[in-house]
């Protein structure tokens, strides 16, 4: 084997023992990690879905298990991707758990990525699980599995970026949880996650559009019921892509400023 | 022969001006056991993380095995075994996941890490501990973990910070035992310590810290000196 292909190996199996450490300490107590990966959609989908649906009337009508499920999917992936790449951060911080992969023997863009792939990857799982729910609570099933899954994984790779970037740019991680809380107020509740954005005031949609949450809502919104009642896919495409580089170029950066003089 | 370590007109400034190295140069050869000693805030764990690559210089010229540690850190790192003051374990996890995640780190295969955490628990008296949980471990059994786990991957360099701090006398002279194994093999050891009685033991050289700045001696200075 070539001293190439070996590296190459190398780093793979750097990369897959870092992320597998994440699952493996996540799932140690596997019923509490299964108990908030369903709980929070559980309750979403049982009060805006059965309660809210149920008693209220939504212009143009329409069957609001459609738009509220796909919506609590998006909010899933949000805070299990915070939970998976902001997880291996903070534990760091707190218990000087840290230099334990920051000396493993890889750059720090390969830990950037590693880091990004926990996080992604329990997005999807969170993503996956409400979904599930929503199909078995409401006989929601998505028109363009494909499509969905794709926008899942999407939303889970921008919240990871974005969780990094958030964590590391300030002095210290705990003022990025402070930051992080102060966000998602407006990323859940104001990206179109229980409404759609045609279902917005005119007055106040123009502020959704700049909260990236609300391209995924309304994309994983096109991929489950045919076709978003609000965007052009061509709109839709590029809010995702425009959220997901950005979100890359600038976590890279915080990133290998932040840990190539280890100061925490 | 190549020094396992050389550091040149070493400087280190922290952000709020502190200048915790100022010009500090030394050279560490192959097969030593090297030792650091210095009173607290003489500027040994800023060394030791500059050693690990995990904090830059501000000036100066650090090469590990013959590698800068600017250009190469990740080359460094595979050579290289760390057992910090703190310790980084993850304490969720058992002493042997620990130990099993950090041999495939290092690209060891499935039967060779699981043959070098077998061999490092038994060597550190860590062998009934091998299933426990970290967070159930008292602040001793931690630190032989560390050391396992500095080992493990069978470095070239292993830089040990106060590896016996707080440990009974029966798990201070495996380490040493350890320590003296390792470099028998021809490999250096880069500890740091406040026992005279351990950098006697162990120690071919030692540096003194004392103000970022270095003196190199061959025994350990009298206890009133350092």
């Amino acid at each position: 084997m070539s001293e190439n292909a070996a590296g190459a190996l190398g780093v793979l199996s750097c990369l897959s023992a870092l992320v597998l450490r994440d699952v493996a300490a996540e799932f140690q107590d596997w019923r509490v990690a299964l108990a908030r990966l369903i709980l929070q959609p559980s309750v979403y989908l049982l009060v805006f879905a059965y309660v809210l649906g149920g008693v209220a009337v939504f212009p143009g009508g329409g069957d609001y298990a459609r738009i509220v499920a796909p919506g609590v999917a998006v909010m899933a992936v949000m805070q299990n991707a915070i939970q998976g790449a902001g997880g291996a951060l903070l534990n760091g911080y707190y218990f000087r758990t840290m230099e334990g992969w920051l000396l493993a023997p890889v750059s720090l863009r390969v830990l950037l990525l590693a880091r990004v792939l926990s996080g992604t990857l329990f997005g999807l799982l969170g993503g996956a699980a409400a979904s599930g729910l929503g199909m078995a609570m409401l006989g929601f099933l998505p028109r363009h599995p494909g499509l969905y899954c794709l926008v899942l994984l999407l939303g889970a790779l921008f919240f990871a970026l974005l969780t990094l970037l958030v964590f590391v740019l300030p002095k210290y991680p705990d003022r990025g949880q402070e930051w992080l809380a102060f966000l998602m107020m407006p990323m859940g509740f104001f990206g179109c996650t229980f409404y759609t954005y045609a279902m917005l005031p005119p007055s106040l949609a123009p502020f959704a559009l700049f909260v990236p949450t609300t391209y995924f809502s309304e994309g994983l919104r096109a991929a489950a019921n045919g076709a978003s009642a609000s965007f052009e896919p061509a709109v839709l495409g590029a809010g995702l892509a425009a959220a997901l580089t950005t979100g890359w170029i600038a976590a890279d950066w915080a990133f290998r400023r932040r840990f190539k003089n280890y100061l925490w | 022969m190549t020094p396992a370590v050389e550091v040149r007109e070493l400087v280190k400034v922290y952000p709020g001006g502190t200048r915790a190295l100022d010009g500090l140069s030394f050279d560490v050869g192959t097969g030593e056991v090297f030792g650091l000693m210095g009173e607290n805030g003489a500027g040994k764990s800023t060394l030791i993380k500059i050693l690990s690559t995990l904090l830059a210089p501000s000036a100066g010229q650090v090469r590990i095995l013959g590698r800068d540690t600017r250009k190469d850190p990740a080359g460094i790192k595979r050579r290289l075994g760390v057992a910090t003051q703190d310790s980084h374990l993850d304490t969720r996890l058992s002493v042997r996941q620990n130990l099993i995640f950090h041999g495939r780190y290092f690209g060891l295969g499935g039967r060779r890490t699981d043959a070098a955490a077998d061999y490092w628990l038994e060597r550190l008296g860590l062998g009934d501990k091998a299933a426990e949980r970290v967070y159930r471990l008292s602040g001793g059994t931690r630190r032989r973990v560390m050391l396992a786990k500095a080992f493990l991957t069978d470095p070239d360099l292993v830089i040990l910070d106060e590896p016996t701090a707080g440990l009974d006398p029966e798990a201070r002279l495996r380490i040493w035992e350890a320590v003296r194994t390792f470099r028998r093999e021809n490999k250096t050891v880069l500890l740091s310590t406040h026992h005279h009685e351990e950098a006697r033991a162990l120690c071919d050289r030692l540096l003194l810290l004392r103000g970022g700045r270095g003196e190199c001696l061959k025994t350990p200075p009298e206890p009133s000196a350092s």
